[in-house]
């Protein structure tokens, strides 16, 4: 390392801290006791250790529930279930949701092929007419 | 074996089992290189003073949590380096010229000191900030390259290559300033 940057920090390195500066610290660390927070975590795991204690009784009854074998009703229970029809007919569900559309109007008939004829000659008549 | 002699660590750990003596050994211990590193940061006796106190209430409290992941000096620079920042946010710039007004009324130790403190940190100022930190870990608080990158938060080959930059640059400074010693 350079001398240069020796000699720099031996200079640096003469920097002492006041006299009096370690009984101050002293005396303003006495004036501010810590609070001893060590109870905390005992405090938070016999809580928890409560609340599982109180669990774990509701937990074995719920599995013990779950020995039991399941229950299989009978046919007749189940046949007490069943859904009697109303004695008067009710329309059906697709006849209440398309109404019926009203009947569409007749196709007009077409003429027939001397008659068709025989009015097309009839309108170039009346057209030369005009025209005369 | 007495607690001036105990390592760091044993000091820290007498202290987290109770013994009130060994933080009194920690703030004899440790208390000038905290106070420099008050010193360079905010440039004013006072604040150092108070920076420091500030440091050591707090380590009274933190460190009855250490954990002994790193070395008890890193985690009290760190303390440190936030605790200058926030004295920095609070209090009005100074300016590297500016005397503290009562100059005379100081005893001359002290002005030696802050005489000191001014010569040094003229010549550390003009580094970037990562570069000064490195220079004043590695070169004046003489800490190893792990303890360094321990204390900035880095990696060891960053501690290495900042220090090469730092030297440098420092050394241009110095020749550039006339740097002198006996001054």
């Amino acid at each position: 390392m350079n001398d240069e940057i020796d000699k720099l920090a031996e200079d640096y390195r003469r920097i002492e801290a006041p006299p009096g500066l370690s009984a101050r610290i002293r005396a303003e660390v006495a004036n501010r006791p810590v609070r001893n927070r060590g109870w905390l975590p005992a405090a938070a795991t016999a809580i928890v250790a409560a609340a599982v204690i109180g669990i774990l009784p509701a937990l074995w009854q719920t599995s013990a529930v779950n020995d039991k074998p399941p229950v299989r009703p009978s046919l007749s229970t189940l046949a007490s279930f069943k859904v009697e029809r109303p004695a008067v007919s009710t329309p059906r569900l697709s006849q209440i949701r398309t109404p019926s559309a009203p009947a569409m109007p007749k196709k007009p008939r077409l003429p027939s092929g001397n008659e068709q004829t025989h009015n097309e000659l009839r309108t170039l008549e009346e057209k030369d007419h005009a025209h005369s | 074996m007495s607690l001036d002699d105990c390592s760091d660590t044993e000091l820290v750990r007498r202290f987290k089992s109770g013994s009130a003596e060994a933080f009194d050994a920690i703030v004899r211990r440790f208390q000038d290189r905290i106070y420099r590193l008050a010193c360079l940061a905010l440039y004013d006796e006072q604040y150092a003073a108070d920076v420091t106190q500030e440091v050591f209430i707090r380590s009274h409290k933190g460190l009855r949590r250490f954990q002994f992941r790193a070395e008890p000096f890193t985690w009290l620079y760190r303390t440190t380096r936030l605790v200058c920042r926030e004295f920095n946010r609070k209090r009005p710039a100074q300016s590297l010229d500016e005397e503290p007004a009562d100059m005379s009324a100081l005893p001359e130790r002290v002005v030696a000191d802050y005489d000191r403190a001014k010569r040094v940190r003229e010549l550390v100022a003009g580094l970037p900030e990562r570069q000064r930190e490195v220079v004043l870990l590695r070169l004046f608080e003489d800490l190893s390259v792990r303890e360094t990158a321990a204390a900035m938060g880095c990696r060891e080959g960053t501690v290495k290559a900042l220090l090469h930059k730092a030297t440098v640059n420092l050394e241009a400074t110095m020749h550039r300033t006339g740097f002198d010693h006996e001054r």
